[in-house]
């Protein structure tokens, strides 16, 4: 998903796709998120 | 066909040190604290210990839950939209700070933090280029 300041500006199922919709647009917090109980890598 | 690429820093680390280990300042609001943090490919995303999102004043559970899996079991953290400079780069991230208190690790991951960068790395030297991505 993309924010502009607090405000949703976009979001899709990739963050590619994000991108693609957003470009162009200059700082905006663009960031993927999870399910809570999708277990994602922690590396380590 | 070579290639070539422009950093705006160069970053010194310590090669005796387990891992590649950067000084980090995380900010929320009017705190901040810095810390030593591994550069962890393999991490989605920045993980830190619980007390130093305390040292910041947050409450840990009020961030955004989410489950982390490791080789060796899995743990849950908290996730807080901060500003992490590196290196006098500062990025607008999510981060995330472990629930359990005997979690002791600090990483640098992926999703808004490394792939906001153009990363260059000569690992014998103990030399990181860094530079803020800016899409084409």
């Amino acid at each position: 998903m993309a924010l502009d300041g607090d405000v949703l500006v976009a979001h899709a199922g990739t963050l590619q796709e994000v991108r693609r919709q957003t470009k162009g647009k200059s700082n905006l917090f663009i960031v993927k998120v999870f399910a809570e109980e999708t277990i994602i890598s922690a590396g380590l | 066909m070579p290639y070539q690429l422009k950093f705006e820093k160069l970053v010194m680390f310590d090669i005796n040190q387990d891992g590649i280990c950067l000084d980090v300042e995380i900010k929320y609001a009017d705190s901040n604290i810095k810390i030593n943090a591994k550069i962890d490919t393999g991490a989605a995303y920045s993980i830190f210990e619980r007390r130093f999102g305390e040292k910041l004043g947050l409450e840990i559970e009020s961030g955004m839950r989410q489950r982390f899996g490791t080789a060796t079991g899995n743990f849950y953290a908290y996730g807080f939209r901060v500003t992490l400079n590196v290196a006098e780069i500062e990025l607008d991230s999510m981060i995330f700070f472990a629930e359990n208190e005997s979690f002791s690790k600090n990483v640098l991951g992926r999703i808004t933090w490394l792939d906001n960068l153009v990363f260059g790395l000569v690992d014998q030297e103990g030399k990181i280029y860094l530079s803020k991505y800016e899409p084409e």
